[in-house]
């Protein structure tokens, strides 16, 4: 069990983030597709060229080479080597640590039966699955006993059964061992995640614990990866004020004067076309964007969202005039105390 | 793809040009003969020597091209471009001149003369360098073109499962280099078979020490026209049958 701090610059790719996780515990990194997560994992490893990456195990700066480093890391393209078995492929790591032949192969047996690929050591890799395959290297990054695990996307272009499948193998394999995983997908940080670190354009725009950040969001961007929306205001009297005049009753938070936040899921945000006069309390916006999630459709606002059905949504377009309506009596909470980002 | 359909009376013409000499070739076999032709002493001698000196020069080739094409992937810049054009330079000379100029490196007045206590032209091993001097820009040219069609993806996952650099050339960047190690090792092999100019210059034409069967087939096409032929379809067949047998054109992504 591994204590990692990492301090990751990498002027070329625009990132310049910092991580910590606790011996044992599994850090999320969520982030959309561009965000820099990749990059981050990949310098931790030591495998990006010119990243200025300062890495501590356990308080002790890492060693420089890869190698020597005992960081493994299950990339989103898998990289199973070709040329060899599948159980080569999972030995090679022992190997590479010293193991003789048998011992290394007795190894990646048992590895692979706790993937549940028994009995496919004799495959190629260009023979598998892409869930078969995921397994594969995720037993052959951990046969490598790595003092710390990293996995980039680790669910990613499996179809849904697979992924959650995969989900509940490494959230037991990850038990105990220090991790690092990349996700853009909230389920995966509800999933696995002690703590959470949402990443935004190269950096970290908020991190906590996975309660903090999925429940608590302090920042709009934060909220949208963990699924929901953040109104933000100020108390006033019972309320949180939006705007002027513009008031989302709440059921209790910080006093009056107070920069705070309610948030909610998309789904549990109404949307009317015109001005609504009874429910919930409602906020004047506008449509800034369309985003398809299967059988509704994300109607994003510049303050809010709401989930509608497909058929309610044909008429929207950017610009289009409507109603949020908030939850009233959801608990408000301080957006000010605390850090924002470490 | 196919391309438009005038390519194909030019495809044709192509194929002739190469097609008709071969034929012309055969035409001259004197197919009654051509056992006793081929298994006369110093064809059989000359022929020996031949696969003898190609093989050690493939070899050869490998063990030098490959570090090369290695080396030369690492390099960046303008630097690059210059070694390459040396390294490859063998491609292009006039073997004669190739020849002349490992006389003046390892003859008994050339550089190294001294050094090597002595001459090494006009021996078996003047054949090998020789052989190897023209062949070896093949292996490199292979090895290079297959590496930088590499991600370094495998290498460096390789890297952080603990391996050290040499594992990770020998179990994993090696293995996937086999299909361009095999196609640089069978056109160097083919063009060490083939050389003719290097070799008569540096190596000379003594029969059994180095006259292959190139220079056997030069020294009696005057004398004895049939075993000239009989040899040379030998080579053709030789050339042929290792070509087709282990050369795939390199695909672009390995």
């Amino acid at each position: 069990m591994t204590a990692l701090t990492a301090r990751v610059r990498v002027p070329a790719r625009g990132v310049d983030a910092a991580v910590e996780v606790s011996s044992g515990a599994t850090l999320v990194l969520l982030g959309p597709n561009g965000s820099g997560k990749s990059t981050v994992l990949e310098a931790v490893a030591g495998i990006v060229p010119g990243a200025d990456a300062r890495v501590t195990l356990d308080g002790t700066d890492a060693p420089r080479a890869p190698r020597d480093r005992r960081i493994g890391l299950l990339s989103q393209d898998d990289a199973l080597f070709p040329t060899m078995s599948v159980r080569d492929n999972v030995a090679f790591g022992p190997r590479s640590r010293g193991l003789g032949r048998a011992a290394a192969r007795e190894a990646a047996d048992a590895w692979l039966a706790r993937v549940g690929l028994d009995g496919l050591g004799d495959r190629r890799p260009g023979a598998l699955s892409g869930g078969q395959a995921r397994r594969v290297a995720i037993a052959r990054a951990l046969a490598a006993e790595p003092r710390v695990m990293l996995l980039d996307e680790p669910f990613a272009g499996l179809d849904v059964v697979v992924a959650s499948e995969v989900r509940g193998l490494v959230a037991g394999l990850l038990t105990g061992v220090t991790a690092v995983v990349t996700t853009h997908d909230a389920l995966d940080a509800h999933a696995l995640a002690d703590t959470v670190a949402v990443m935004e354009a190269g950096s970290v725009a908020e991190s906590g614990t996975a309660a903090e950040v999925l429940t608590r969001p302090r920042t709009a961007f934060a909220a949208r990866m963990g699924g929901r929306v953040l109104v933000e205001g100020t108390m006033r009297g019972g309320a949180l004020e939006i705007a002027a005049g513009v008031r989302v009753p709440v059921g209790g938070g910080p006093g009056a004067g107070v920069r705070a936040g309610v948030t909610a899921h998309p789904g549990d945000v109404a949307l009317a076309l015109a001005a609504p006069v009874s429910g919930p309390a409602w906020v004047v916006d506008a449509v800034r964007g369309l985003e398809p999630r299967g059988d509704v459709v994300r109607v994003h606002g510049a303050l809010l969202a709401a989930d509608v059905p497909v058929e309610a949504a044909a008429g929207l377009e950017a610009g289009t005039p409507v109603w949020f309506g908030v939850p009233r009596g959801l608990e408000a909470y301080a957006l000010t105390s605390g850090a924002a980002a470490r | 793809m196919t391309g438009p359909r005038w390519l194909a009376p030019l495809a044709a013409l192509g194929g002739l040009l190469v097609l008709l000499p071969l034929l012309g070739l055969v035409a001259r076999v004197e197919w009654t003969d051509l056992w006793s032709l081929v298994t006369s002493q110093e064809s059989l001698t000359a022929l020996g020597l031949s696969l003898r000196t190609a093989a050690v020069a493939t070899l050869a080739t490998l063990a030098l091209g490959v570090p090369l094409g290695f080396v030369l992937h690492g390099m960046r810049g303008p630097v690059r471009g210059l070694v390459r054009a040396v390294v490859l330079a063998p491609l292009v000379l006039p073997p004669v001149v190739g020849g002349l100029a490992l006389l003046y490196a390892f003859g008994r007045r050339g550089l190294l003369g001294e050094e090597l206590g002595g001459s090494v032209a006009f021996t078996t091993l003047a054949v090998v360098i020789a052989q190897t001097f023209v062949a070896m820009p093949f292996m490199v040219v292979s090895v290079e073109s297959a590496l930088a069609a590499r991600s370094g993806r495998h290498e460096a996952i390789a890297g952080t499962l603990g391996a050290s650099r040499t594992r990770v050339l020998t179990r994993v960047t090696l293995p996937a280099l086999a299909p361009a190690l095999a196609t640089g090792a069978v056109l160097a092999f083919a063009r060490a078979l083939g050389e003719f100019g290097a070799t008569l210059t540096f190596a000379g034409s003594l029969e059994g020490v180095t006259r292959t069967a190139p220079l056997e087939i030069y020294l009696v096409r005057e004398t004895d026209p049939a075993a000239a032929a009989a040899l040379s379809l030998v080579l053709v067949a030789v050339a042929i049958g290792v070509v087709a047998l282990a050369y795939r054109p390199l695909r672009g992504a390995a």
